[in-house]
Formats: C-alpha cells, sequence, structure tokens
C-alpha cells in the first residue's frame, strides 16, 4: 500500500510537470508507466458518479461518470431517450485517456434529470438481468436439443 | 402536450434465440431491444471480460536467440484456461499480498524449464512445457489434451503440439517462473477472451410470391444463386 501511495505522489509531481504540454508528451508519459496509470484508477474509488446542475436552465444537469466509457454511455443514452419526459439525453468522452464519461439530462417540469437517470439505469439493470435469465435458459434449451440430434 | 408522469418504467424484455452454439463459437439473435445493448455487450465481450494470462516473468537462465522481453511477451499471449476468474482477485484489489504475485488469491505460477541436449535437434519450447501450480489454470491445449485422453475418443498426440514459445539449438537453454494474473482486455489484449465479436442487423426479407409465380423455374433458380449471403 505503501509504494501504491508512493507512485501515486510521484506521478502526480511528474504530471504537473508535464500537464501544459502536448498530447504526444502525455501519451509517452501514460505508455511508459502503464501499470502505474492502472494502480491510479483504482486508488481514485471514491465516487464514482457526481452531478452537477445547470445554472442557466432549469431541470437540466450533468453527470460525470467515472471510469466507464461508450460501453455505459452509449446505452445510458437509448435508454433516456425512451422517457418522453426527457428532452435531451447526450453523452460524451471528454478525452480520450481520461477515463470517464459525461452525460448531459434535460427533462420536462414533469421530471428531474436525477429521476430520470435513476430510472434509466434501474430500466438497464432490470433488462440486463432479463437478458442473462433469458440467455441461460435459451442455451439450456438448445443443449437439450443438441442432445436429441437436431 | 400529454405526457406521461415521471417514474413509470421503460424496461423492455429482450427475447434471445441461439443459431449456433460451439466450444468455441456462438451465434444468436437478439430481439425486442436496440443496438445500444448489442453493442455494449459486444463491448463487455472483448474488453471487459476478466480472464487469466502471464503477466510477470523471471527469467532465470535464457541462453537462446530471443530476448528476454520478447520471450515474456509471447508468454503472456498464451491462452489459459479462465474458468476460476471470475472467483480471482485483481492483484491490485488483492489485500492478502502486496500485488507482486505470491498468493493465491490473485495468481498462479508458471514454471518452465528446458534445455536442448539432443545433438542436431532442435528444440521447441511450448506452451505444453509451461508446469502450472494450479490444475485450473493451465494452457487451454494442455487442458483440451487432458480432456480429450479422458474421454479416450480420438487423441491425437501430434496433434496437440501447443504453442511454440521458442526453439532451442544444442547447448541452451531456457528457465524460468511466470506469474498469470486476472485482467481485462481494456488492460492488455492478451486479456481478451473473444479473437472477434460483432453484430449486425439482419434484415427482414418478404418474398412477393405473386410476382415470383410469373418467374419461370431456370429464372427462380437465377434469383436464388444471385443471393449474396447464400
Ligand atoms: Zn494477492
Amino acid at each position: 500500500m505503501l509504494d501504491v501511495c508512493l507512485l501515486v505522489l510521484l506521478l502526480s509531481v511528474f504530471c504537473n510537470d508535464r500537464f501544459n504540454c502536448d498530447y504526444s508528451c502525455l501519451l509517452s508519459l501514460l505508455n511508459c508507466l502503464d501499470g502505474v496509470v492502472v494502480v491510479l484508477m483504482s486508488v481514485n474509488h471514491l465516487c464514482r458518479v457526481s452531478y452537477e446542475r445547470d445554472t442557466k436552465i432549469v431541470n437540466a444537469a450533468s453527470f460525470t461518470i467515472e471510469r466507464e466509457d461508450h460501453t455505459i454511455g452509449n446505452i445510458v443514452r437509448m435508454q433516456l431517450h425512451r422517457d418522453p419526459n426527457v428532452l435531451f439525453a447526450g453523452y460524451k468522452l471528454p478525452h480520450p485517456l481520461q477515463y470517464k464519461i459525461i452525460v448531459r439530462i434535460h427533462t420536462t417540469s414533469q421530471s428531474s434529470p436525477t429521476q430520470a437517470y435513476t430510472q434509466a439505469v434501474n430500466d438497464l439493470d432490470k433488462e440486463l438481468e432479463y437478458l442473462k435469465q433469458a440467455f441461460e435458459v435459451e442455451k439450456n434449451r438448445y443443449e437439450e436439443r443438441a442432445k436429441q440430434g437436431f | 402536450m400529454d405526457r406521461p408522469a415521471a417514474g413509470s418504467s421503460y424496461q423492455r424484455f429482450p427475447r434471445v434465440r441461439i443459431r449456433e452454439l460451439k466450444d468455441d463459437y456462438a451465434k444468436f439473435e437478439l430481439r425486442d431491444t436496440d443496438a445500444s445493448i448489442a453493442n455494449a455487450l459486444r463491448r463487455v465481450m472483448i474488453a471487459e471480460v476478466p480472464t487469466v494470462a502471464i503477466d510477470l516473468v523471471e527469467i532465470e537462465v535464457n541462453s537462446s536467440v530471443l530476448n528476454d522481453e520478447f520471450i515474456a511477451h509471447r508468454l503472456g499471449l498464451i491462452p489459459l484456461t479462465s474458468a476460476a476468474a471470475m472467483q480471482m482477485r485483481f492483484s491490485r484489489d488483492c489485500d492478502a499480498c502486496d500485488g507482486d504475485g505470491s498468493c493465491e488469491y490473485c495468481s498462479v505460477e508458471f514454471n518452465l524449464s528446458a534445455r536442448a541436449t539432443d545433438s542436431d535437434q532442435t528444440l521447441e519450447v511450448t506452451s505444453n512445457d509451461l508446469r502450472s501450480a494450479d490444475p485450473k489454470v493451465c494452457p487451454v491445449d494442455q487442458a483440451r489434451a487432458y480432456q480429450l485422453a479422458l474421454s479416450g475418443n480420438d487423441y491425437d498426440p501430434n496433434a496437440e503440439r501447443g504453442i511454440l514459445i521458442v526453439k532451442l539449438r544444442r547447448g541452451q537453454e531456457l528457465r524460468l517462473r511466470a506469474i498469470a494474473r486476472k485482467g481485462i482486455g481494456k488492460d492488455h489484449a492478451k486479456w481478451s477472451p473473444a479473437a472477434t465479436v460483432t453484430f449486425m442487423y439482419e434484415p427482414d426479407i418478404l418474398i412477393n410470391e405473386e410476382l415470383m409465380d410469373t418467374l419461370t423455374f431456370d429464372e427462380k433458380r437465377s434469383w436464388v444463386e444471385s443471393s449474396p449471403t447464400k
């Protein structure tokens, strides 16, 4: 654990020096410190989702999800689009070297960004759980049929 | 505009139908959902399903023509049986060790020792020369050979030659200790469990039977021949 802290400290010092330079410099830094970056990611466990309200528009907010990418971003966005109370939903990966996504939601006054977001995530969770069950059932059915020589 | 009350569920109930299922290949239909789910599944299968692969290599003796890091890289790419990966810990999350690979929860030790003593024969060092400390984790072709030998049918020792790591000339030696760890394809492609995963929309083809009746037999045949997916 001490080693990890040391590495993080070392890297933060290293990065402060270099953060103002161009991407290629950062890339080479990442390449040579591959293992360290992985450690850094797991140290940053604290909060995975943070929420920031829009200052100008009511019922609009941005959610920052740490350590996620297109895999989650796109399904959350598509699920939000199924909610008629959501006026806008989009996500972006701010930078390929930053391991986080930002989901922006704008809803009607009947709903709120947090409510829409929670609903979408819960629905996706249930859908994927259902899909897992369905796949297992189908796999058993297929293997049973294969055994009978179909 | 009339909108339903907030808080109603928009959950879907996807349907699955398997078309083909083999040891190393699967093809299935997915209905009642959308491409984002299919793409998320694809991305997870490639980059986020944990497997086990050699990650640390300590070379004791290497007098082969390949340098140490070349061999270490080749060892990392050898596919290992990963059924136990879900029960394993990532070594960065393991509190039973300092992640140096000396612990049963997050690592599996391998040993390899080979020396070409035979006069003029080059010795082929393969994945079969790897000795695992844990029988649950071993090179996949070793596991397959073992299973074939158990079932006793069509076991062909020549067909199970393993994956070539390096060739040794007379007098050359390779001796090493390797640590396999749990990981995901996002960190390194050697942990990716799938060679490739793709999905596509399939067209729903309806044949105009009325028009089809106006064709002669030969015309129908050439129509069938023209199918691009035949
Ligand atoms: Zn450990």
